[in-house]
């Protein structure tokens, strides 16, 4: 373990309970002895990961949804087959709530992912990262588990809650 | 230990699901389709393949959406070369119709290697790491003996090898190292030349003292035959161990490297070799000269050893690679020792053995370190070989039909032989639309709506399977760039083998160099002709475009496609331009954390920065940095593998400030055997340490950074390369200049005269 970096755990930030990114600091940062904010940070990047898997398939889904009846409305044009008041409604049917969701469920991803890298990058600064198991271990050959894979709820840690309603 | 393998269904019920899925395969294979057709129903295949490689997060290789990607992949490329094949080669006159056909042959031989290369890598093997600790109490241990062929290397990575070597966790009654040296042979101590009888007998004298030191045992011969495969055979004769390891001169093995093969030898008597991989511990010269991005790319080989050696051992066909392996003597034997038809003896008796029906496994954990060649030539010298034999392999000893292969092994084969005859694909991927640019040859006759229909959809399936099999350990668009860089050398070595098989002859890689400024590859002038057609063609296209108002769209389409061949040519600039290298021992990153013991009795805390054969940088605390240049330390540092601090004496080579604090340099003075091995222990003995670092380089790199990346590349081999022509030119310029008043002076000389 990187002994030299694990003392400077730097203090958690006030919102979110989560240590500060590598802004330049601005001084008034005091030691935290307590690394509870690993505890909650490991939380939250599994839920994370979690919601961002989640989100691509479902943003690849109504991806797909929107390219297939796109498409079925080009050949429709194209070739008037037998039915094609059916396949225009259904394209129709697809394509307009397909249209609606694409910006959505993209932004969602990218403001997940980018969630996901900004606490994967703070452990990073910490010379931790969170193994294939989602356990948080130190980023070393011989790795040592840091914290194992805590059970994942819906709702946010209580400590994180608590945080909030002081903020 | 039995392997975990997916449920197998009775043969029969997967014979007839297959026999069911063919003619349907090929129906929408076959289909004929008009484009708006094609179109709809490939885009949305692709969205499939899209969705299904979002949801490969938590799948591993050869799972349900794996597969999907690939069959799918398979379809959209099957519906393009049929449409090729009917509806676009349609040409008029011999040049255009040898074009045409070039072309099209080339998009065959492409088409049908990522065919194979998805059945190689469908499913690769992940084998568990077996130790000798769980073999039972009276397990009766083999006796290995451990062979370092040496050629012209020089003592000092002699010594690393065998020290590493005779460091492995191994029963030491049981373990024999033998360095095997041809460059100290009869033949070459009778030179003619006396200078170089003079330092083979030099050489014979150091090497044979070197391995009395160590404790290893040195073997020469009478004469230099079959190269590399004839010594090795050669010393066959002299030792008897069960197994025999394999190492190249630049070969470093982890002191766990037996624990992990030897125990596949126990357990199954039908296994003829363990391989696995080689790490490289420096950047090959592309890595090194252009993409500077060794610790955060995966290395060129890491596809190689990290998916295809995988994929090839799911179908036990995995071969030996020259190095880095365990075989079993008694299987070698049967063979009559390694085999020397090709002058790649590794794979070819890999093949041989296989023939024989013996298995082959492949652990995919690092154990081996080894150097990549530092030049460009020499890095050519390297491909060149392996390009020979592996064509010598293909038509000597015809996989596709030797006898006792399996159907699988017979694909894996081929798979890997036929990927060597590149050049010719890589070739007429860049001159074809040259050859339309510049002559109107039309090698490809189909409108810009047919193109977008076809062409693009199979572009992108292709990239998208290829991402999906090969993804991390290859970033898009690197392969281009190597292979470009191989094409013009590897083409002509390949016609060489394919005009006659067997007059190729061995040719050691040079590896260790050290460059001493930096300077342009003298291999750079194809390539300097390659980019001037190039950018030639762009004038061609642009007088086709106000010329030819027609064709404005197929011009277009061409125009992009020499863009994009413009990109990677330049690119392959940037790899001739040498860089210096001054030192002759990589470093790799370490970041553990030791001590510095003082003359003064002093104990600084440090962190182990980086680590080589020669020496360390330690970063120490700014107060407590008080050590001036040569000064005597001490490095005390954990090793893993010893399981104890170690200790070894530094002379202080540097120091200057990094951030917060000083980095030393410190340079290994051992003064002691135990000092030594200890320092080679350090450096090289831990193979978690090789495994972290390969883990780390292993992820994703998006395309569209890929080709940021290589649009921001090539600035940068212009300005250098222009940067040496204007250089040269100026100095020219000043000697002529400096010519005319050296004449009177001439004419001075002579009047006197």
């Amino acid at each position: 373990m990187n002994f030299q970096r694990m003392e400077s755990f730097p203090p958690p930030d006030r919102v979110s309970g989560l240590p500060p990114s590598s802004k330049p600091s601005n001084g008034d940062e005091m030691m935290d002895p307590r690394p509870e904010w690993l505890a909650t940070a490991h939380h939250l990047f599994l839920r994370t990961e979690r919601k961002l898997t989640a989100a691509q398939k479902f943003h690849a889904a109504v991806m797909g949804t929107f390219l297939v009846s796109a498409m079925n409305l080009v050949f429709l044009f194209q070739h008037n087959p037998a039915h094609e008041n059916l396949w225009f409604a259904l394209s129709l049917f697809l394509l307009l709530p397909s249209v609606v969701l694409v910006p959505f469920t993209w932004a969602t991803r990218r403001s997940l992912s980018r969630k996901r890298n900004d606490l994967a990058r703070r452990f990073f600064e910490q010379g931790l990262s969170v193994d294939p198991l989602g356990r948080l271990v130190t980023l070393e050959a011989h790795s040592k588990v840091v914290l194992p894979l805590p059970a994942i709820t819906e709702s946010p840690p209580a400590e994180l809650v608590a945080k909030r309603q002081a903020a | 230990m039995p392997l975990k393998r997916p449920p197998e269904y009775p043969a029969g019920i997967q014979t007839a699901l297959m026999l069911a899925l063919c003619p349907l395969f090929l129906l929408f294979a076959l289909l004929p389709m008009d484009s708006v057709a094609q179109m709809t129903a490939t885009m949305p295949l692709i969205g499939i393949m899209w969705y299904c490689r979002s949801s490969l997060q938590d799948e591993e290789a050869g799972g349900f959406h794996h597969m999907l990607i690939m069959v799918l992949g398979t379809l959209i490329t099957l519906r393009y070369i049929t449409w090729r094949a009917m509806f676009t080669l349609g040409s008029h006159g011999l040049f255009n119709t040898t074009f045409t056909l070039v072309l099209f042959a080339a998009e065959v031989y492409s088409i049908g290697l990522y065919l194979l290369g998805l059945v190689v890598n469908a499913k690769p093997l992940d084998r568990p790491l077996l130790t000798m600790a769980d073999l039972p109490a009276r397990t009766e241990i083999p006796t290995v003996d451990v062979l370092v062929p040496s050629y012209n290397e020089e003592a000092g990575m002699l010594e690393v090898t065998l020290r590493a070597a005779l460091a492995m966790d191994y029963p030491t009654d049981r373990l024999r190292v033998h360095l095997l040296d041809d460059g100290g042979t009869d033949q070459k101590i009778a030179d003619p030349d006396p200078g170089k009888a003079q330092a083979a007998r030099e050489r014979r004298r150091t090497l044979r003292a070197l391995c009395l030191k160590l404790g290893a045992n040195y073997i020469t011969r009478a004469k230099n035959e079959h190269a590399k495969a004839g010594n090795i055979n050669s010393a066959l004769k002299h030792i008897s161990g069960h197994l025999v390891v394999i190492l190249d001169a630049d070969h470093i093995v982890t002191t766990d490297f037996l624990d992990h093969t030897v125990p596949w030898f126990i357990h199954h008597d039908d296994i003829f070799l363990v391989q696995t991989p080689h790490f490289m511990i420096n950047p090959d010269p592309v890595d090194r000269n252009l993409l500077r991005s060794f610790d955060r790319m995966p290395s060129e080989n890491d596809m190689f050893y990290d998916t295809i050696q995988r994929g090839l051992d799911f179908w036990s066909s995995s071969f030996f690679c020259g190095s880095a392996a365990v075989l079993r003597r008694r299987h070698l034997d049967e063979i009559g020792g390694l085999q020397g038809d090709s002058i790649t003896e590794d794979a070819e008796s890999a093949l041989a053995l296989h023939q024989r029906g013996y298995r082959s496994v492949y652990v995919a954990h690092p154990m081996v370190a080894g150097l990549a060649p530092e030049t460009f030539a020499a890095f050519i010298i390297q491909r060149m070989r392996w390009a020979q034999g592996m064509t010598q392999i293909l038509l000597l000893k015809r996989p596709f039909l030797a006898s006792g292969l399996r159907w699988y092994q017979r694909i894996g084969y081929m798979s890997s032989m036929l990927f060597w005859l590149f050049p010719f694909a890589r070739l007429a991927f860049l001159l074809s639309p040259l050859a339309y640019l510049l002559f109107g040859v039309e090698v490809y006759n189909a409108s810009l709506r047919e193109i977008f229909a076809y062409a693009i959809p199979h572009i992108i399936a292709n990239y998208t399977v290829t991402n999906t099999l090969f993804g991390r350990t290859r970033w898009p668009i690197i392969s281009e760039i190597y292979e470009i860089l191989q094409c013009i050398f590897s083409l002509e070595a390949i016609i060489q083998v394919l005009l006659n098989p067997r007059k190729p002859a061995f040719m050691v890689t040079p590896k260790g160099d050290t460059l001493d400024e930096d300077f342009i590859s003298p291999l750079a002038r194809p390539f300097y002709i390659l980019n001037l057609a190039v950018l030639l063609g762009f004038i061609g296209g642009l007088w086709r475009l106000y010329l030819y108002p027609l064709t404005r769209d197929l011009t277009t389409v061409v125009l992009l496609w020499n863009l994009f061949n413009f990109f990677t040519v330049v690119a392959s600039l940037g790899v001739l331009f040498e860089r210096h290298q001054r030192r002759s021992s990589p470093r790799m990153p370490l970041h553990e954390p030791g001590w510095i013991e003082t003359a003064q009795g002093e104990r600084l805390p440090c962190e182990v920065d980086d680590i080589s054969a020669g020496g360390v940088r330690a970063l120490v605390a700014r107060q407590g940095a008080k050590q001036g240049l040569d000064d005597l330390v001490h490095l005390v540092a954990y090793s893993t593998p010893l399981g104890r601090h170690v200790r070894i004496p530094c002379r202080v080579r540097g120091n200057h400030p990094v951030h917060e604090r000083i980095a030393l340099g410190l340079k290994f003075e051992t003064t002691t055997e135990r000092e030594a091995n200890d320092a080679v222990t350090l450096a090289f003995g831990d193979s978690a340490r090789w495994a972290f670092f390969q883990q780390r380089r292993h992820r994703e790199f998006p395309f569209w950074s890929a080709i940021r990346l290589l649009v921001l590349l090539v600035r940068k081999p212009i300005a250098q390369h222009l940067g040496v022509l204007l250089r040269h030119t100026l100095t020219g310029l000043s000697h002529i200049r400096r010519l005319p008043r050296m004449r009177p002076a001439t004419r001075e000389i002579s009047t006197s005269d």
